[in-house]
């Protein structure tokens, strides 16, 4: 604990003149989970570039182990015992675990010269390395078959395989369900515990305290905040991240939801995935649902939007009962869905910022005959909201989205619905992937949209998200709602045991 | 008698190389287009008249469609624009020729079609083909003389090229009438239709000779399709010499290297032969003579002549296949 | 002016294509001077003007990630079927129609044949590939059932869709030229010409932004049998002939290649009407030029493939590329 495996010492890095980091220095000592946190373009990412070798530090100094360590190649750094398990999996679907483990290197039979696979000395050491991180699969599995949990895990375990000294996580639970997230930290800590320094990236402040020793705060390339984990609280951190108070992330609501039932659902089924689902929307409401993955919010938001099929129920919307849901007649009811799958389903990647907000609402920038577009109004407005959601850009038509950050990214898939005139939003963790900056102002619009009438139902893994932002929440597990709650009844231990189902209330 | 043929073109010939000798400061140059260069008897035929415009010291601009009709025009046009002095076109029809005429008439280029004759038009060519009806019946007529002689009974097979290519309608037409009067003897079984295409022509054998596996006359429109029907009656264990029990009686049409070398070997009893050196030779003379506003008779017909195992050492000296053919095996013998 | 250069700047980097053209014309200058000759231009006009008419249906297509193999058979089919009704041998009509009904007849086919690619490919979820070769290979069969492989004349009233002119022009010219424009106002300036864009750019998206993406689909494949059925009309018009074997497969090389090498992405949701005429001109300026050198015919299809092959190479890297960022 005491003994440091990797030290900075005042790093500075610019780029094109304008500097990213300034004068990094902190300390991971050995045994020690370090969270490093702050927001997209704090320098995290140069930071572990330079840990890793892509990128050379302009001044400054690392250790490891006591003595100067300057990698010039990602492969010399691996080599000196620095591991990387990054949010994107570097895994071949079609390859076996153990194929996978070893295929920069795989163990040859003699002579080696013939290049020959061990296969028996393949499967053994990969017994071995799954056993490490718990991954309890045969080595001869595909790995298109594993879930995103155990891939993240042989991912852990392909890092493993060098007998690092310090191994870095950057997001490593974006993609895994709590209960995978819950192993995946349990394996931290063996790590911690075999005397290896940990440096964990995250977005998700709950998981940083829950996991770190220790935390590091950057900001605009500065340290703003170094110490024990236990000397900072949560607000404390957003704080330090965006320099300003938690009480502001959440915007307060200036007129409560309306009586007016927006969206009545009555006994929904579908067998296998929703159970009896009843609940009403009301007029400029915020609803939220909480629960786990797989506990059929999302399901349900996909049925609501005519995706996906349901044999039992009613749904009423407006007051008016309506049979044969599609996504079409859905935008013309008004409603809106900001899906999880950002990429494959809320932007067209490829394409600009006007063709992904002009979407929905096509058809009424198109004259009634020939549909021949109003192309001035539709830029104009384009940029009118662009402005209103504060967006990030170079270029509104030319540049494509998909080289905006994921704030940004989910502040056009929010302005395409806003533009189509939808009054009725189905947000699907509206905030995944995107920075607490942008966070902010994804909220501030929302509630103020909620006060303006718009209603909303929005699912969430993030559950100070809801209970910031909502004025109910619903808690749903195995695809029953087990929970409604108001929002000055709102009790976090509640609601979680609400969501993890009778096991945990037993 | 075809001797006689021969004579006057001669003389003419003759004296086109005396008038190309008269002015010798102006190059002639005359544009080529070929639909296709898929098969040696075209390959044969570019060459020849390469050859002869060669000898009259003309100059040759060659064009080849690759089976697109459309393509054809294009380079019919550009031959114009390049100001040729005369066009020689193989079509690929008989029909999508005609715009092509029209397009030279409105240049005031002459041009020659040679060996496909286009379908009735105002427009002014000349055609130079050989008789297809006439040659396919003589062929098949000798088949038919040599089946009699056996006294069996046979089954036929014709492999029909086509039918947008009236050269291939003559033939199938020469075909059915010269077995009329055998009908006693010789029973039509089979008409594969194959578009002039290899692939086709295989699979509809191969077909045809499992329904009526005792087929043992067959005549092909071209003796392009030969390397197929050899495959698949080879297949069906009935690729025999002539004499050899289970021969098959076999005739083909244009006189290639393939047809020759069959023939020596005894597979194969008859050949249509196309007269390429005559065609050659006509289509240049005639867009030579029209060039120079003389008055060309607007068909040209190339009589060709069967060669058969009875005339092979007589004929051959005439069959432009034989003639690729022994100056492959002469090549072979220098090297 | 500096927004102009800009413009104009930006205009060829995005069509290197135009580089290409200029050069070869200048390269080819000097050797065949006849190239820049009034009847070569005409000539190369008309090839232009053909083959735009098929670049353009199936860029419609291309856009909306799809493409449309099937075009020759459709084609052939309409020539066919068009020259019997101008003949009045064929069993439907009985007695010879007008220009116009023959006209409409090959219209109505192209159209029938794409609303069939659109539904298959847009309702029964098959690929797009699959479905246009299958016709590629029946509807042809088709053409030469109904011939029996002969060829068909037409009548001199019906040449004139290709020979006649207007104030001097070919008629074909006008044709192309102003479905050209109609196709540039649609693509950029209407609803449905975004929504080709959108089903392109991501089909998932645009399904769950309530886009009516069968209708789109359908649309595309339908303008581009459309298209292929008035390529149809001028061939046949061309040549005299409804014809079974109207057009080689390889033109499909020609109008896929002349749009890709014109910026159309055959990863869908990428391609302008301009770009796609300047594809069209530079495939069709290979084929004038090669012809003019006198150029044996595999000297044109290696050169043309080589091109078309390295358009398709950029594509797929710009497309990489973009996608990695």
């Amino acid at each position: 604990m005491t003994q440091p495996v990797l030290e900075f010492g005042h790093i500075d890095k610019s780029f094109f003149g304008a500097k990213v980091l300034k004068n990094i220095s902190f300390v991971v000592p050995s045994g020690t989970i370090v969270g490093l946190v702050g927001e997209n373009g704090a320098g995290k990412s140069t930071l572990m570039n330079i840990l890793s070798g892509i990128l050379p530090a302009d001044a400054g100094w690392m250790k490891l182990n006591g003595i100067s360590f300057a990698p010039h190649r990602p492969s010399e750094s691996a080599l000196a015992g620095i591991a990387h398990v990054h949010q994107e999996l570097n895994l071949f679907p079609n390859l076996s675990a153990a194929e996978n483990l070893f295929i920069a290197d795989f163990p040859k039979q003699r002579p080696e010269s013939l290049s020959l696979i061990d296969r028996g000395s393949l499967q053994s050491r990969a017994t071995e390395l799954l056993k490490q991180v718990n991954l309890d699969v045969d080595p001869g599995t595909l790995v298109e078959k594993l879930s995103p949990g155990q891939k993240q895990l042989l991912e852990i375990a392909k890092a493993l395989k060098g007998d690092p000294l310090v191994v870095a996580f950057d997001e490593p639970t974006t993609s895994l369900t709590q209960p995978e997230a819950d192993q995946l930290f349990i394996i931290i800590r063996q790590l911690k515990e075999q005397g290896i320094g940990v440096i964990y990236i995250s977005h998700n402040l709950g998981d940083v305290m829950r996991l770190c020793d220790q935390v590091v705060v950057l900001r605009d390339g500065e340290i703003q905040g170094a110490g024990d984990s236990e000397n900072f609280t949560i607000p404390d951190l957003i704080q330090l991240m965006v320099g300003r108070e938690l009480e502001t992330l959440f915007p307060e609501r200036r007129n409560a939801p309306q009586d007016e039932a927006v969206i009545q659902m009555h006994s929904l089924s579908q067998p296998g995935v929703v159970h009896d689902v009843t609940f009403t929307l009301r007029r400029g409401e915020i609803l939220g649902i909480s629960g786990l993955m797989g506990s059929g919010r999302t399901e349900l938001a996909r049925i609501l939007f005519g995706l996906d099929s349901y044999n039992q129920g009613q749904i009423l919307v407006e007051g008016e009962v309506v049979s044969a849901l599609a996504p079409r007649k859905c935008v013309d009811l008004g409603m809106a869905f900001l899906t999880e799958d950002r990429k494959l389903e809320g932007l067209l990647p490829s394409a600009g910022i006007v063709e992904n907000m002009t979407l929905v609402g096509l058809e009424r920038f198109g004259s009634r005959f020939l549909g021949v577009l109003k192309r001035a109004t539709l830029k104009d407005k384009v940029e009118e909201v662009v402005r209103e959601l504060s967006v990030d850009y170079r270029n509104i038509e030319l540049q494509s989205v998909q080289t905006l950050s994921g704030g940004n990214q989910q502040k056009v898939v929010l302005g395409k619905w806003l533009l189509g005139g939808s009054r009725i939003l189905l947000l699907d963790e509206p905030t995944r992937g995107v920075d607490v900056g942008a966070r902010y102002e994804i909220y501030e619009k929302l509630v103020e949209l909620a006060d303006e009438g718009v209603s909303m139902i929005v699912i969430s893994s993030d559950l100070e998200e809801l209970v910031g932002l909502c004025d109910r929440i619903l808690v749903m597990s195995r695809g029953e709602i087990r929970a409604s709650v108001d929002r000055q009844d709102f009790d976090r231990k509640e609601m979680l045991q609400a969501a993890f189902g009778e096991e945990r209330l037993t | 008698m075809l001797r006689n043929w021969h004579l006057p073109f001669v003389v003419v010939l003759g004296f086109g190389l005396l008038s190309g000798c008269s002015e010798p400061s102006e190059q002639l140059r005359v544009g080529v287009a070929f639909e296709t260069l898929q098969t040696e008897y075209w390959v044969a035929s570019i060459e020849a008249i390469e050859a002869e415009l060669r000898r009259r010291n003309i100059e040759m601009i060659e064009a080849v469609a690759d089976n697109d009709a459309n393509r054809q025009l294009d380079q019919i046009h550009i031959l114009i624009a390049r100001g040729v002095d005369g066009i020689i076109v193989s079509p690929k029809d008989s029909m999508t020729v005609i715009p092509m005429i029209k397009a030279a008439n409105r240049a005031d280029i002459p041009i020659v079609i040679y060996n496909r004759p286009p379908a009735d038009n105002d427009g002014k060519s000349v055609t130079v083909v050989a008789d297809n009806y006439k040659i396919a019946r003589a062929t098949v007529e000798y088949m038919a003389e040599c089946a009699v002689k056996t006294g069996r009974k046979y089954k036929a097979m014709i492999l029909i090229g086509d039918l947008g290519d009236i050269n291939a309608i003559g033939r199938r037409d020469g075909f059915d009438d010269a077995l009329r009067p055998y009908s006693d003897t010789i029973e039509v079984v089979a008409r594969v239709p194959t578009e002039w295409s290899q692939d086709k022509a295989l699979s509809g054998v191969t077909n045809a000779l499992q329904v009526n596996p005792d087929i043992n006359f067959i005549f092909a429109s071209t003796d392009f399709l030969f390397p197929p029907l050899i495959s698949a009656l080879r297949t069906a264990g009935k690729y025999k010499k002539i004499g050899e029990e289970g021969h098959v009686l076999l005739g083909g049409f244009d006189g290639d290297p393939l047809a020759y070398s069959m023939l020596v070997e005894g597979y194969l009893d008859a050949d249509g032969v196309q007269d390429v050196y005559f065609d050659s030779a006509a289509s240049v003379d005639a867009v030579v003579r029209m060039h120079q506003n003389q008055i060309v008779e607007s068909i040209i017909r190339d009589p060709g002549f069967v060669i058969h195992q009875d005339n092979l050492e007589e004929k051959a000296g005439q069959m432009w296949g034989a003639q690729i053919a022994r100056s492959k095996d002469l090549t072979r013998l220098q090297l | 002016m500096r927004g102009n250069i800009g413009h104009i700047q930006l205009f060829l980097r995005d069509y290197p294509v135009l580089w290409l053209s200029l050069g070869l014309v200048l390269l080819v200058v000097p050797i065949r001077p006849e190239i820049l000759s009034p009847l070569n231009l005409e000539t190369l006009v008309l090839a232009v003007a053909l083959l735009l008419v098929l670049s353009l249906g199936q860029s419609f297509v291309l856009i909306t990630a799809g493409i449309d193999l099937s075009l020759p058979a459709v084609m052939s089919l309409a020539s066919v079927v068009g020259a019997s009704c101008l003949a009045g041998d064929s069993g439907l009509t009985g007695t010879p129609v007008s220009v116009f009904t023959a006209i409409l007849a090959m219209l109505l086919i192209g159209l029938a044949i794409g609303f069939l690619h659109g539904f298959s490919v847009a309702y029964l979820r098959m690929p797009a590939f699959l479905v246009t070769l299958a016709s590629l290979l029946w509807v042809g069969g088709v053409a030469v059932w109904y011939t029996e492989s002969k060829r068909i004349p037409v009548t001199e009233e019906f040449i004139q869709v290709w020979y006649g002119r207007l104030l001097g022009i070919p008629l074909p010219v006008w044709t192309v030229a102003i479905l050209a424009v109609l196709a540039h106002l649609l693509l950029s300036n209407t609803v449905m010409g975004k929504r080709l864009y959108a089903v392109g750019h991501g089909l998932q998206t645009s399904l769950v932004s309530g886009v009516p993406i069968g209708r789109t689909i359908v649309f595309a494949y339908m303008a581009s049998g459309l298209c292929a059925s008035i390529a149809a009309v001028f061939y046949t018009a061309r040549l005299h002939t409804g014809s079974p074997e109207l057009v080689e497969n390889e033109v499909l090389l020609d109008c896929i290649g002349a749009a890709v090498i014109g910026g159309t992405s055959l990863f869908g949701g990428k391609g302008k009407v301009i770009g796609i005429v300047m594809g069209v001109v530079f495939i069709a300026l290979v084929g004038n030029c090669l012809n003019m050198l006198g150029l044996r015919y595999w000297h044109v299809i290696m050169v043309k493939g080589g091109v078309i092959l390295l358009a398709a190479v950029l594509d797929t890297f710009q497309t990489r590329w973009s996608g990695a960022e």
